[in-house]
């Protein structure tokens, strides 16, 4: 073990100066990228004057041990095709870190430095397709024969049908997956039927599948279209294979020039261990094929198009709007509408409807079974049960909005709760569940309001901004914490964010009693904060002050953030499918860190918001919140994450808590406690919807169930 | 390079930054803490009385040795600890030995200091360790059932507290407290039914479904304490009795008091543990939980009933919690007060990734939580210049450390929180 040499791969190595290359499933002269990859490693090291040597793998089951033979054969770099080995690589690649790997179509997760991984823009590619098909449809219907549903696949599919769209609106395309990349067979019954169905371009994206299926329709007389490389030569024979003038072009991927790249770059001491090399249009790595026999077909105009199809794609000015995954990425507001989940929207109020209805019939039991046990008829048990209820309720609704004192006051008690919902939010956005919201609150309270009383002097437009950025990097910090901690060590943020509420609690309460507390104060509180630190009250009778607006910008901001940044977009992207992310090349260990940061942000500003707005407050006292950071991840889910749904949501929430107060005056027998029996009741009502859809037979949507979380450790 | 760091590095690489060395940095640094903290605020002349026994018993029994001096020891001898760490990085076996004695010392160092110039009842804070550690081991132990066949479950301190509440209630209005704790285990068990319901019926993601737990926990025993208890019409039942008053088991000196004299949820707590390890790890119904828990598609195709096997640990589970739950009421406390559970659920719950997910490592971590609370509550007696949020902090601290892998690392089971479908 002593002896290993951890001289990254270079040719000086005596021993190691050999190339090798495991294939996918298949030969390296299917046709497919295992040809492709060959041809590139071929080219490169004929040229080179480089040794090179192939493993074929017949079941997926021996792609460890290919690699350990070309480890063996003192190969100094190895070269993988296909999502498959991907996998094996991330192992083998550990446990060898004298041997250099590059991964065609799939991305090592974390990087290694032996590893570097080729992907490609396949949505790029698959767009261009589309737009062909579009340009030459006469029925307007196109099909797709997709191979396994995997992230390049799914990217040639949909990109593919987005192209045809883009040119030709009226398209249909028919689309069906084929979850395997071997059986031409059943790929040519699915063209022949979307043949038959009217379709007259077929584009077959999946390895062998997509070749018999290509080859199928072309001979039924439909256009077609090839993928991964031009299929002129390798399916239908440079020509020879009967159907061949029905090829139109091909979606290619350039792994040959990928690969040779590589090669050439590994030779000369130049690998890029740790990183991808992403193939696009802008570096070539994916395009059309020449037309071949089809030349006649596309006129002068169908090829201007296309190019300018290419050339906006390359520079950006036209996006695929397909995710790394191959996820749609909805943009504009009539997308999104269109997409909409109105049953969705249905079950969010009947779920708070029933929840306020079982918590009616609990006010009616309580009261029920004391005035029976007072030996009162049931008559009048009943009558006044009824009558509890009413009041109850009528207190609640007038004690949140029946005046316009009430509707202020529930607007103020629900700022902390905008906050605390996006923090949560914003967590569930990256598949973290952020429960630290409370002590990320606390410890924004605090700093800001340490900014707030020790510094005087200030202007209000200076030293208010100053107490809010104090407050907003308390929390920051308090939640980057875990952040860090889950992206370092993998310790699930649930956990650790328990642990760090109490210790942010216990912190306020020893600095609020002991070196922070204000001598002149009987309770246990800091002095007062400076004027200068304080909201401005927008509406001095009703209390009103002006975080309400911060709220307001934070929510427009986390909207901007999420859906209009790259870094929300990963963000986003890591939340929906951290392996998916990974192949894309994002870094997980940073979204989790930023997520977490940024999320602890918005909950310190909802302390601060609670400390330096309400005129009740101006001080931090030991115990100020009353749950906020709990309430926020109801107000979350009732938002289902997204930050424009919070407003509505913590609207809700502060009305319902601002109402509680009128509610137990009003009905003298119920206790405060029964807002808490509501809001537990809605978030399981919400994560359980299959309750509400079934209470109230509405139809169940997909398979697409949203994942908020998930177990320790991973 | 031996053959553990090569078991703990694939790459064959060594690193440089190792856990131990990361554990002799902390301990170095806490050696300069504590020495630095000796020698400037210290008196010279302060001795440390160490009781054992109950100090007011005849004979006193007590160890005094002179404070500063024998802090300096244990400063000075975490430093070679720290420095022995960080400069050799030694294997795994040895820096679990170094963590383990360093920690001692800590406490040790803690004892005396705080017993600066007064008096500490070793025997004592031994039996309150484990009188504290009770609830934390119930519900660890309520933890480690549901985990173990992949279901998570945060929803402990709901369960407890409900347990709580409901238990109370009903001795309450029957003036029979085994009445009281059986309604107590019965209200756990029906809260870990609807946890069950949520996450193996629905499918709901465990964590929401436990926060879900929680929530609704705090709203019924708050809404339980104020339309049944506060009006109450009937005097207290009292507390559980101590089992074993009135026998000479009782008055045996010091083992007397570390074994014997504890009321039932303790012996409860501490004949479980122990019962859960073996049915756990000795029977076919541990087997078939443990692969529920690690594989459940592979259980499933052996024959095994993976539905049966999570609702029945799931409920179970709620019912040993409700044991705990019926601590706080019924056995230490005397009523019920709202929130009195105060986290010992989420602290049960780092217990349980202390000990590894297993009910005696469990079992351990729930005890250093119990002694961690025993201490605060004894600094707080004794006024001890340590302010008492601080002490109370460091159970915390100790999970986030623990979680972070500094104490070994801890592997979840395999399907720990993922759904199950039949197929």
């Amino acid at each position: 073990m002593q002896n290993l040499s951890h001289n990254t791969g270079s040719p000086e190595d005596e021993r190691r100066v050999r190339v090798g290359l495991v294939t996918d499933v298949g030969h390296i002269d299917d046709g497919t990228f295992n040809q492709y990859a060959y041809e590139g490693l071929r080219r490169a090291a004929t040229e080179l004057g480089l040794e090179y040597t192939y493993i074929e793998t017949v079941r997926p089951e021996d792609h460890e041990v290919n690699l350990l033979i070309l480890i063996e054969e003192q190969c100094g770099l190895i070269i993988t095709v296909g999502n498959g080995l991907g996998k094996v690589v991330e192992r083998v690649a550990k446990e060898h870190p004298d041997v250099d790997f590059v991964t065609v179509d799939f991305v090592v997760q974390p990087p290694l430095s032996n590893v570097l991984s080729l992907v490609f823009a396949e949505d790029q590619a698959g767009f261009l397709a589309g737009a062909l098909a579009g340009c030459i449809t006469r029925s307007n219907i196109v099909g797709v024969v997709a191979g396994e549903t995997v992230p390049p696949v799914l990217r040639f599919r949909k990109g593919f049908a987005r192209g045809a769209r883009y040119v030709n609106p009226k398209v249909r395309v028919l689309s069906e997956h084929v979850e395997s990349f071997n059986d031409p067979d059943k790929g040519r019954s699915i063209a022949l039927s979307f043949v038959e169905r009217g379709a007259d371009v077929i584009f077959g994206a999946g390895g062998r599948t997509g070749s018999g299926a290509i080859r199928g329709a072309a001979e039924a007389g439909a256009w077609v279209i090839g993928v991964d490389q031009d299929e002129w030569f390798t399916t239908f024979e440079r020509g020879r294979a009967p159907g061949s003038d029905r090829l139109v072009s091909s979606a290619i991927k350039r792994v040959d020039i990928a690969v040779e790249n590589a090669v050439r770059d590994w030779a000369a001491g130049r690998f890029k261990g740790k990183s991808n090399w992403l193939g696009s249009l802008r570096n070539g790595g994916v395009g059309l094929a020449p037309f071949h026999a089809a030349e006649n077909v596309v006129s002068q105009e169908i090829r201007a198009r296309l190019n300018e199809v290419t050339i906006r794609l390359r520079d950006g000015a036209l996006q695929t709007r397909i995710g790394p995954a191959g996820e749609d990425q909805l943009e504009t507001l009539w997308d999104r509408l269109r997409v909409w989940d109105w049953g969705e929207l249905a079950v969010l109020v009947l779920a708070v409807c029933t929840a306020l209805l079982i918590g009616a019939v609990v006010i009616w039991v309580t009261r029920a079974a004391d005035l029976r046990g007072a030996g009162l008829p049931w008559s009048q048990v009943i009558q006044e049960a009824n009558a509890l209820v009413v009041s109850a309720y009528g207190g609640l609704y007038e004690g949140a909005i029946g005046s316009p004192r009430a509707l202020a006051g529930s607007l103020i008690y629900c700022t902390p709760y905008v906050m605390a919902g996006l923090a949560v939010a914003l967590g569930f956005q990256c598949g973290l569940f952020n429960i630290g919201v409370e002590g990320q609150l606390y410890m924004g309270a605090l700093c800001a309001t340490v900014v707030g009383f020790s510094i005087t002097g200030l202007p209000i437009y200076v030293h208010l901004p100053l107490a809010v950025a104090a407050g907003a990097l308390g929390g920051a910090v308090w939640g980057a914490i875990p952040g860090a901690l889950k992206a370092i060590t993998g310790a699930h943020e649930v956990i650790n964010t328990i642990m760090m509420n109490y210790i942010a609690v216990k912190t306020v309460d020893y600095l609020v009693k002991n070196p922070l507390k204000d001598v002149t104060a009987t309770l246990d509180r800091t002095p007062f904060v400076a004027e200068s630190a304080r909201f401005p009250l927008l509406v001095p009778q009703l209390n009103i002050h002006s975080a309400v607006l911060l709220a307001f910008a934070a929510i427009g901001l986390v909207w901007y953030f999420l859906f209009k940044t790259t870094w929300g977009f990963e963000i986003r992207t890591v939340g929906a499918n951290p392996s998916a992310a990974r192949y894309a090349g994002i870094s997980v260990k940073r979204s989790f860190v930023l997520a977490m940061a940024l999320s602890g942000m918005l909950a310190g500003m909802g302390g601060l918001d609670v400390v330096l707005g309400r005129p009740s407050e101006y001080a931090l006292k030991a115990a100020f919140s009353t749950g906020f950071g709990f309430d926020g991840i109801a107000v979350a889910m009732l938002a289902k994450s997204h930050p424009l749904g919070v407003f509505p949501a913590a609207f809700l929430w502060g009305a319902l808590r601002n109402g509680a107060g009128l509610m137990q005056v009003r009905a003298q027998a119920i206790s405060i406690d029964l807002v808490n029996i509501i809001q537990g009741l809605v978030i399981m009502f919400i994560a359980a919807d299959q309750i509400i859809r079934w209470l109230y037979r509405l139809r169940a949507r997909g398979e697409k169930a949203v994942v908020f979380t998930r177990g320790w450790g991973r | 390079m031996n053959a553990e760091t090569i078991h703990n590095n694939p790459t064959g690489r060594k690193r440089f930054v190792t856990r131990a060395r990361g554990l002799g940095l902390f301990y170095l640094i806490l050696a300069i803490i504590v020495l630095v903290w000796t020698l400037s605020s210290g008196s010279p002349q302060a001795l440390s009385r160490l009781g054992l026994g109950i100090i007011l018993q005849p004979p006193p029994v007590r160890l005094t040795i002179p404070t500063q001096p024998s802090l300096i020891a244990i400063g000075l001898l975490l430093g070679v600890i720290g420095l022995y760490a960080l400069l050799r990085s030694p294997s795994e076996r040895t820096t679990n030995v170094l963590l383990g004695s360093g920690a001692l010392f800590v406490v040790l160092g803690a004892i005396i200091a705080a017993a600066a110039d007064k008096s500490i009842d070793l025997v004592g804070l031994v039996k309150d360790s484990v009188r504290l550690a009770t609830p934390i081991m119930l519900g660890m132990l309520a933890g480690v059932m549901c985990e173990r066949c992949a279901v998570i479950n945060i929803g402990i301190e709901g369960m407890m507290l409900t347990a709580a509440a409901v238990g109370y209630m009903v001795s309450l209005y029957t003036q029979n407290m085994w009445l009281g704790l059986l309604a107590a285990v019965l209200s756990g068990g029906v809260m870990a039914t609807l946890h069950a319901l949520l996450t193996i019926q629905f499918l709901v993601d465990h964590i929401i479904s436990g926060t879900c737990i929680n929530i609704l926990a705090v709203g019924i025993s708050g809404y339980i304490r104020a339309a049944f208890l506060l009006k109450n019409p009937f005097g207290a039942p009292g507390l559980f009795p101590y089992v074993f008053q009135g026998t000479p088991l009782w008055d045996i000196p010091i083992i007397g008091t570390i074994l014997f004299q504890y009321q039932p949820m303790v012996y409860a707590a501490l004949v479980l543990v122990p019962l859960v390890w073996f049915v756990l790890f000795r029977t076919p119904w541990g087997l078939r939980t443990r692969a529920v828990g690690e594989h459940p598609r592979a259980a499933d195709t052996v024959g095994i009933n993976v539905f049966k096997i999570r609702y029945v640990n799931v409920i179970l589970a709620g019912c040993v919690a409700g044991l705990g739950g019926a601590w706080f009421s019924l056995e230490t406390v005397g009523h019920f007060d709202d929130l009195m559970t105060n986290n010992r659920g989420f602290i049960a719950l780092a217990a349980m990734i202390f000990g590894n997910w297993n009910p005696l490592g469990g079992a351990a971590g729930a005890l250093l939580f119990g002694f961690a609370d025993a201490l605060n509550f004894k600094f707080q007696i004794l006024e001890v210049n340590v302010p008492y949020q601080f002490i109370g902090m460091l159970p915390f601290i100790l999970t986030m450390v623990a979680v972070a892998g500094v104490i070994g690392r801890t592997t979840p089971p395999a399907a720990d929180g993922q759904p199950y479908r039949k197929q």
